[in-house]
């Protein structure tokens, strides 16, 4: 059984040639640097054994909880579709099957390790880290991360379902993490006096005392084969932990099938909806809805598209008008613009940067959308109405979703710019938004449509640089609007409005020049499901 | 009436229709016969507009393009493609509206006919492959169309709702409708036929016609297995055909 899994990935790798020559040339990278870290070349600050042991033992950290989130992508959700076919359903006891899944985790962890191993020169640079360093690091990383990830796979396989299962795991080590970096501070305010000298330190007399911390020796595996200290009783601790874990592997009935299979299905879904270019998130939420008491009772003719997407809206979420995606990018805007605002004293400028960042997060968010699935259906097809007026109603779906982000931009912008962002340019921008969104996800569809075959990252790619285009029209028609009305300005409130909205205009004329575009794409290209 | 006129589909180089040309009358039920990669899919997925193709297509006289032609297509697809989120009864009552069909109780003879009104509620995503086929064909006929075109409709159906259908197709047929049926399965083709195109290699390799009485004629099992596997198994089939009989 093992020789067929190893034919299936030599065929799969045998398959992929340009993937192995970058593996190996990754590889011989690596390798190449290790060996160059102890050229004088690079060598050029004084060693400190201290600092050296107390960044490895915060590098052993890092990747033991590194190994820990990947492991439980074992089991339940570390097979694919085919997997389930020939390895769930075939001749192959649960335990092989477990140590299958390990591959989407291991391929990371191997990923973490080369990216850790390229990088160690900055370490020889900065602390002088030499090669016996990297030996001593990768040796015990190696089995840090191997026990981690075969403990967390052990919860993945043995609770498929169980969240709680997960909470506890996850609970447990925040809360180790939390307790010790509580110890760790009181010893540092303890030696330095106060919190405020703690803070003038240099960083590496920080790494020193928090890596060599008496309480890193608490934290299970990392803590407990740390080589320059090796200690008996850690080390005995250590060998039970790992008995403890193989006697379970051996003992427990492994029943993680079913919810392997379900996840898999959600994962190829997943998978087919982001070549689509549609955030993954987006597929996620359909398996929530639940039919309750409303009536899909409105639309007739090509304006029936627009009801029934909406109606899906609102039967996959009550707050169907949220984006979910887009406002997890609205927390990281608003902190960036928070920083932004008490930086920059030129509030202008912060209005700017609000606007250009919204739109390049848009670009992602709105890159797809949901509607691309409907031509992946015959009904758009066959419905004898007019195409473009089919397309516009599937689009307009969007726009309370649109509508509502576009607001929600209007008021993290306005909360660290203040007076500058006046009612005029909100009313603008929030204009502007809601064009450029349809602009996004109009351009998203229509490079789904002629470049499916390509591939994600191509397809990425070209609109990404499609969309970099259209904002260097929309700015350039900002530009000119200023340039015209500029005797007649007089406000920050107005110069904003006419930068804003002419560039709104663009996007709008934009767009309304896409439709007949896209639906000649649509319309035109093969339709094959 | 379904007219197919010289109508040829690449993909790349792969010719998948090679000069393809045909007429379905109306009251007339045909089929289109051929083993898995024939190209029957291809001129079915033609015929509903969903294809580029060189040639021509007509239905009742009007390319199928044209919003006329489309108002009297009805298509069944060969994998259903619902929507996840809606119910039976929204999937119907959607394309209802979207063809502008007044309510006047053919939806519900439908959902009673392929037995869907006790799961009328179930979404889309929770149907199984047979119950999600049953849909779609109470979805293609929903406007009641001149010309319906299933592209292997048989495919994951139940008994019943097998024998729903082909009833379904006599109906049809009565009603002077034109049907096209895609199949690869020729065991569940009975009598209902009256014309059977048989495709190898994205032509029609021969065509037959159900007339009654002509005995000296191949019957149309003899016929498929003459064009696709050769003579030996055209024997072995005329053979079992005559057991049959006896």
């Amino acid at each position: 059984m093992v020789s067929a899994y190893l034919y299936r990935m030599y065929n799969t790798a045998r398959k992929k040639p340009v993937l192995l020559v970058l593996i190996i040339a990754g590889v011989i990278f690596a390798i190449n640097s290790v060996l160059k870290l102890d050229t004088p070349a690079i060598q050029f600050n004084e060693r400190n054994e201290a600092v050296i042991r107390g960044m490895t033992q915060l590098i052993l950290l890092v990747c033991a909880d590194y190994a820990f989130a990947v492991g439980f992508r074992s089991g339940v959700l570390g097979v694919s579709l085919p997997d389930v076919t020939y390895h769930l359903a075939g001749p192959y006891s649960k335990r092989f099957n477990l140590i299958m899944s390990f591959g989407y985790g291991l391929s990371s962890i191997g990923f973490f390790v080369w990216f850790l191993t390229a990088n160690t020169s900055v370490l020889a640079m900065w602390i002088g880290f030499n090669t016996h360093d990297y030996y001593v690091l990768f040796g015990q990383s190696v089995l840090a991360m191997a026990i981690m990830f075969l403990f967390t796979s052990y919860i993945s396989a043995a609770f498929p379902e169980s969240i709680k299962a997960r909470v506890i795991a996850v609970g447990g080590l925040l809360l180790l993490h939390a307790g010790i970096m509580v110890l760790v501070i009181r010893d540092l305010i303890l030696t330095f006096g106060s919190w405020a000298e703690v803070k003038v330190q240099n960083p590496l007399v920080l790494i020193d005392h928090i890596g060599n911390s008496r309480w890193m020796a608490t934290i299970p595996v990392v803590g407990w084969n740390f080589m320059p200290d090796l200690n008996w009783v850690l080390i005995m601790l250590e060998i039970v932990f790992v008995l403890v874990l193989l006697v379970l592997y051996g003992i427990t009935e492994f029943d993680f099938y079913e919810t392997a299979g379900a996840n898999a299905q959600k994962i190829a879904d997943i998978v087919e909806a982001s070549k689509a270019g549609v955030e993954a998130v987006n597929t996620g939420i359909s398996r929530t809805a639940t039919v309750g008491k409303e009536v899909y009772d409105k639309g007739w003719g090509a304006n029936a598209f627009f009801w029934q997407h909406l109606f899906q809206n609102r039967r996959e979420s009550k707050l169907f008008f949220v984006n979910k995606v887009a406002l997890i990018y609205r927390v990281f805007a608003l902190l960036i613009l928070l920083v932004s605002g008490s930086v920059l004293e030129e509030k202008l400028l912060v209005v700017v940067m609000g606007v250009a960042t919204m739109m390049v997060l848009n670009a992602i968010v709105y890159g797809g959308g949901k509607i691309v699935f409907e031509f992946n259906r015959p009904y758009f097809f066959m419905v004898p109405e007019k195409p473009g007026t089919k397309f516009a109603s599937c689009l307009l779906a969007d726009l309370p979703e649109m509508a509502f982000d576009a607001l929600l931009c209007t008021i993290i912008i306005k909360i660290p710019s203040g007076a500058s962002f006046g009612i005029f340019s909100m009313i603008c921008f929030f204009i502007m938004m809601v064009a450029f969104d349809m602009v996004s996800q109009t351009l998203g569809i229509i490079c789904v449509r002629l470049l499916r075959n390509f591939g994600k990252m191509v397809l990425m790619f070209v609109r990404y640089i499609v969309i970099i285009i259209l904002m260097l029209v929309g700015m350039t028609m900002s530009y000119f609007a200023t340039e015209a009305v500029g005797a007649l300005i007089t406000t920050d409130d107005m110069i904003l409005g006419v930068m804003i909205g002419s560039m709104g205009l663009a996007f709008v004329l934009i767009w309304l020049a896409m439709i007949p575009l896209a639906v000649k794409i649509i319309t035109k290209a093969d339709v094959n499901w | 009436m379904l007219t197919v006129n010289g109508v040829t589909k690449k993909y790349k180089k792969f010719l998948a229709n090679d000069n393809l040309s045909f007429t379905i009358a109306d009251g007339e039920i045909g089929i289109l016969l051929g083993p898995n990669g024939a190209g029957k899919s291809t001129i079915i997925k033609s015929i509903a507009g969903l294809l580029r193709y060189e040639g021509d297509i007509e239905i009742n006289g009007i390319d199928n393009h044209e919003l006329e032609a489309k108002k009297m297509l009805g298509y069944i697809p060969e994998m259903p493609a619902l929507y996840d989120t809606l119910t039976i009864d929204e999937h119907l009552e959607f394309v209802r509206r979207a063809y502008k069909v007044e309510d006047t109780g053919i939806k519900e003879k439908l959902l009673e006919r392929f037995e869907l009104t006790d799961k009328r509620k179930k979404m889309g995503k929770e149907l199984s492959k047979g119950m999600q086929q049953k849909v779609s064909i109470c979805c293609a006929l929903i406007h009641d169309p001149k010309v319906v075109i299933f592209d292997e409709p048989m495919v994951g159906l139940d008994p019943h709702a097998i024998k729903e259908l082909k009833a379904l197709f006599q109906e049809l047929k009565a009603e002077g409708k034109t049907v096209l049926i895609s199949t690869h399965m020729i065991d569940t083709i009975e009598d209902y036929w009256d014309v059977a195109h048989i495709m190898m290699n994205g032509k029609i390799a021969a065509t037959k016609h159900n007339r009654p009485g002509s005995a000296d004629e191949k019957s149309l099992d003899e016929l498929f297995f003459q064009i696709t596997e050769g003579s030996a198994a055209a024997s072995t089939a005329a053979k079992k055909s005559e057991e049959e009989e006896a």
